[in-house]
C-alpha cells in the first residue's frame, strides 16, 4: 500500500498547479483545479491542517502520473509502508 | 445526520444541491440529488465529506461544515466539469443508476440559456438539456 504523508491544503494546490493544473473554480471551501489532457476536476479543500488520506487519494488518482511517481516519492507517496 | 439533508438508515445521506451560474458568458442552472457520506480522520483532524457516485469529496473541521464544504465541491466539480466540456462522459461513466430499490435515487440535471439539443438521455440519472 502506497503511504500517504500528511499536506497541508494550500501545499497540496501548490504541487498540483507546478504539474501543470490550474484551478478553474473556486468556492469557500474548495479549490477545483483541471488540466488539459486530464478530463476530470480535481477538488483540493481548504480546511483543515492536513488533507485527509482518502482526499489525498482521489486527487492522486485523478493524476496523470503514477501514485508512486507522483509528487515526492518517499515523502508525500511512497511504497514502503502503510503508516500514514 | 443535520438539517443539511436526511439520512437513509444506512450511512448514507441523501442531499439536493441546487446553483445558478455564469459559465463563459452561459447561464448554467445545475440541479442534483446525491448520496453522501461523511467520517472522522482522525490522523487529519477534520471530517471527511464523499459524495461515492460522482466520486467527489470534501472536508471540514466539523461534520456540518464536511457536509456544507460537500455541496460546494459537487458545485465547483460539475460546474468545472460542464464548462470544460466532458461533464457528459464523467455522468455516463458514474455510479448515478442503482438497480436496489433501498436506494433513493440520484440524478444531476444541468440546463443552460443557449439552445443546444439534449445530450445526455438515461433515464431517472442523468439529464441535461436547454432551459
Amino acid at each position: 500500500m502506497p503511504r500517504l504523508g500528511p499536506i497541508p491544503p494550500s501545499a497540496l494546490k501548490r504541487v498540483l498547479e507546478l504539474d501543470g493544473f490550474s484551478i478553474a473554480h473556486e468556492d469557500d471551501y474548495n479549490w477545483a483545479l483541471a488540466r488539459d489532457g486530464v478530463e476530470d476536476v480535481v477538488i483540493v479543500p481548504k480546511l483543515g491542517p492536513v488533507v485527509a488520506e482518502d482526499v489525498l487519494l482521489r486527487v492522486v488518482m485523478t493524476t496523470p502520473r503514477r501514485p508512486t511517481q507522483y509528487l515526492f516519492p518517499g515523502r508525500l507517496v511512497s511504497n514502503t509502508s502503510s503508516d500514514y | 445526520m443535520n438539517d443539511r439533508g436526511h439520512d437513509i438508515g444506512t450511512g448514507l445521506t441523501h442531499i439536493r444541491v441546487d446553483a445558478d451560474a455564469i459559465v463563459d458568458g452561459t447561464r448554467v442552472q445545475l440541479d442534483a440529488e446525491l448520496l453522501i457520506v461523511v467520517h472522522k480522520d482522525d490522523r487529519a483532524q477534520v471530517y471527511v465529506s464523499q459524495a461515492p457516485a460522482l466520486n467527489v469529496y470534501s472536508q471540514g473541521r466539523t461534520e456540518h461544515e464536511a457536509v456544507l464544504a460537500l455541496e460546494q465541491a459537487i458545485r465547483s466539480y460539475i460546474i468545472t466539469a460542464h464548462g470544460r466540456g466532458y461533464l457528459e462522459r464523467i455522468l455516463l461513466r458514474s455510479a448515478l443508476r442503482s438497480t436496489d430499490d433501498r436506494i433513493p435515487r440520484q440524478y444531476v440535471r444541468i440546463a443552460q440559456d443557449r439552445p443546444e439539443p439534449n445530450i445526455v438521455d438515461t433515464p431517472a440519472a442523468v439529464e441535461l438539456s436547454a432551459l
